[in-house]
């Protein structure tokens, strides 16, 4: 595969061109990951592949090494694993609080801490998701920020 | 490098956490100890021991970021209390060592009371500075909450009222 990149200040914005003569699957991992370092990710639920706008996700969930997209009322499945996911989403409103799971801060009703001293993040569906003692600080941090640019 | 956040005194950097236990135990020494024997517990001596014996903990946090067997107190998986607990055991035993240690240099015989006296003030200044974490926890979600409701407010504005899901 011929492979041509280009570096140009003057762009407005990011773009990749693909040329292929046949649509195969390392083409379409290449699509995959465009379409996931946007705002839509490529899932899988039943076979079937849906485009979830990441504005819909309420949390990812790292399973097997796979990985588990929460929305409100359903759950999708994707192949890239966490850190690869989080690494596509830096910059958005996604943190991660523990090994297992990236947060939507937009999707974060409040915060607690239990008698364990576990701090608690309850989602817009009520769930509740267990913050790491590692990424605490993170999160805070992150929801700090996103509030100061909202308030702007 | 991840930067460690502040459960506690927990996963405060060594250094630090040695400064506060220090000038804790320093300040019981003086306000308890002195009272109640009415002898001044601020001497060049006693700060020296108490630098000693204060490296007790901080050694501690250090092993347990350093000794594979103990890397999971300090790992997300573990309770923070069941971290703190094994801490404060593992930090009296050494505590105890270096409470001997400094008997030996020192020429005075210690005697089992001395050892608990010592295990007695730790466990005030312990007391102190996880109670002093703790309140700092519980300001710092108070604060997170009101972001996360300005975070809220703004998307409410952007969405005309209606949350979007």
């Amino acid at each position: 595969m011929k492979l041509t990149a280009q570096k140009d200040v003057s762009l407005d914005n990011d773009y990749v061109d693909v040329r292929y003569r046949e649509l195969t699957p390392v083409i379409h991992q290449i699509f995959q990951l465009c379409e996931e370092t946007g705002s839509v990710l490529l899932c899988k639920k039943e076979g079937a592949t849906y485009k979830i706008d990441v504005n819909d996700v309420l949390y990812i969930e790292s399973v097997d090494r796979k990985s588990c997209v929460y929305t409100k009322d359903d759950v999708f499945h994707l192949p890239t694993p966490l850190k690869q996911l989080e690494e596509s989403l830096a910059g958005q409103q996604f943190v991660r609080v523990s090994k297992m799971a990236l947060l939507n801060i937009y999707k974060i009703n409040s915060v607690a801490n239990g008698l364990h001293f576990r701090m608690t993040a309850e989602m817009s569906n009520s769930e509740k998701i267990v913050v790491g003692r590692r990424y605490r600080e993170d999160l805070i941090e992150a929801i700090s920020e996103l509030a100061k640019e909202v308030s702007k | 490098m991840r930067k460690k956040p502040a459960f506690t005194f927990f996963d405060m950097n060594p250094l630090i956490l040695f400064c506060v236990i220090y000038v804790v135990t320093i300040l019981i020494n003086a306000v308890i100890l002195g009272a109640l024997s009415n002898v001044a517990y601020i001497s060049i001596r006693h700060l020296t021991d108490n630098a000693i014996l204060c490296g007790a903990p901080v050694v501690t946090l250090i092993l347990f970021r350093r000794v594979p067997l103990l890397k999971y107190f300090d790992d997300d998986d573990c309770s923070p209390w069941i971290s703190v607990s094994v801490h404060y055991v593992l930090s009296c035993a050494l505590l105890l060592g270096f409470g001997f240690v400094l008997a030996v240099i020192r020429a005075v015989p210690a005697t089992l009371a001395d050892y608990l006296g010592l295990i007695g003030v730790y466990t005030q200044g312990y007391i102190v500075v996880v109670i002093f974490g703790v309140v700092i926890e519980v300001s710092k979600v108070e604060s997170v909450n009101k972001n996360l409701k300005i975070i809220q407010e703004s998307q409410k504005r952007k969405t005309g009222g209606v949350q979007s899901e």
